[in-house]
């Protein structure tokens, strides 16, 4: 008895637990591309909270190389902050792109790379449409750029 | 080492040099060096390494994505494989040795003072765990959420460790997802007692591995009790860090549950506790 009111119990708190979204970070994922790349998992986020995580995770198509800077882009413009996720103590046993500057630099075909952004805005942004946008920092071209949309459902389930 | 009635204690490699694994496995898969992460050109669990998410389905995914997390992830599907496999044959010498996310959780519970610890014994954790695990599989495949990344104890333990070096890292913690995977590292790892409630009700990866322990039981090597010998003192149960055993009546081992830690084998006076393969 006790183990079946256990498994119960549980089971309940589980299904809560995956379908409760607090809404203030999201997971999106993309393809850089010098075609202007892909969103994968575009990012909807509630309006009303004074912090928002994104964490973006891609990779790169061949044939584009080079730098790409992370920008938010959108009106009225809000404060952010991206944020990289490098080794702490770089072995150097394999390439990998790094974040500088809110730049990854040196990309190339078939890097994966995961990036944080963070919004912190200074009231709550109205329901709209944002981007994080990825430009290459040779020809200033965006490479990959990710919907961001305010107010329009809860954040994307699959959490980072 | 001989326990009172002569018999020999746990002084195994493994037995022995437990601790020293432990650290070992830390060292190796999490930040600062990440050693053999940093091997395959990542940083941590998530993405090639990602012991978690393969198996799991989700609603309107196609058979060939599918497939292709198989591929992403292809070093997480050859860690859990190779885990289940040794498992079948020795035990669940992987979360009782070398898993870097419970490691520093068993490590630091040591470091908590015993008033402080709270005592989980009472749950049966099997119930639990796999209650879990099958919301976990269920869940994503119906589309109503998914457990997989937002309460991922291989995201949020390497991210632990780098936090203090990496605000890409710490950023992780300061949302309310990050929140609630750290009050559980808390709660279920440092201050439980044995520090495994963890690893005993949420890890995924630990509730296959367990059913791989059960199943390979009849004729791997595992941690065992000679009937004749036990005195059914107690004293085994009392240091199990996953409460595996049953003490009510003849005193049991359940597989469902238990990991070769040893350290039951290590307090047994009588020597009633070995690991090996079933009596014939």
């Amino acid at each position: 008895m006790k183990r079946t009111l256990v498994f119960l119990f549980a089971a309940s708190l589980s299904v809560v637990a995956a379908w409760y979204r607090p809404g203030d970070s999201a997971h999106a994922m993309g393809m850089v591309s010098i075609k202007g790349g892909r969103a994968l998992h575009p990012v909807h986020l509630p309006i009303g909270k004074d912090r928002y995580t994104m964490v973006l995770t891609g990779t790169v198509l061949p044939p584009y190389q080079g730098d790409a800077r992370i920008v938010v882009e959108g009106d009225p413009a809000l404060p952010y902050s991206v944020y990289g996720s490098d080794p702490i103590v770089d072995l150097g046993l394999r390439h990998r792109p790094y974040f500088e500057d809110q730049t990854l630099t040196g990309l190339q075909p078939r890097d994966r790379f995961t990036v944080w952004v963070v919004i912190r805005p200074p009231e709550a942004p109205a329901a709209g449409k944002y981007n994080v946008t990825f430009y290459d920092t040779a020809t200033e071209r965006s490479v990959l750029q990710i919907p961001v949309f305010f107010g329009a459902e809860e954040g994307h389930h699959h959490g980072g | 080492m001989e326990g009172d009635n002569g018999k020999p204690r746990a002084t195994s490699f493994w037995a022995k040099y437990r601790n020293i694994i432990l650290v070992v496995g830390i060292v190796l898969f999490l930040p600062p060096l990440a050693a053999l992460v940093q091997l395959t050109g990542d940083v941590n669990f998530c993405g090639r390494w990602c012991p978690r998410m393969f198996f799991v389905w989700r609603e309107g995914q196609s058979m060939s994505s599918f497939l292709m997390g198989f591929v992403r992830a292809y070093m997480g599907v050859a860690l859990v494989v190779g885990i289940l496999a040794t498992t079948l044959a020795f035990g669940r010498y992987w979360c009782s040795h070398i898993c870097p996310i419970a490691s520093p959780l068993e490590l630091g519970s040591r470091l908590v003072p015993k008033r402080f610890k709270l005592d989980f014994s009472a749950t049966p954790a099997p119930s639990f765990r796999y209650a879990y695990l099958l919301v976990y599989l269920i869940v994503p495949a119906i589309g109503i959420g998914s457990l997989c990344c937002n309460y991922c104890n291989f995201a949020a333990v390497p991210r632990l460790f780098a936090a203090p070096f990496s605000q890409g890292d710490l950023v992780y913690f300061l949302r309310f997802q990050g929140v609630v995977n750290f009050g559980l590292l808390l709660f279920l790892g440092i201050f439980a007692k044995g520090g495994r409630a963890y690893c005993n009700l949420l890890c995924p990866v630990g509730a296959l591995d367990a059913l791989s322990n059960r199943l390979g039981a009849k004729f791997g090597r595992r941690v065992r009790i000679d009937q004749n010998a036990c005195t059914n003192c107690g004293d085994c149960s009392e240091v199990c860090p996953t409460w595996a055993i049953d003490v009510t009546g003849r005193t049991t081992i359940n597989q469902l549950s238990c990991m070769p830690c040893r350290q039951c084998q290590d307090v047994c006076e009588q020597g009633a506790i070995y690991y090996g393969k079933p009596a014939a």
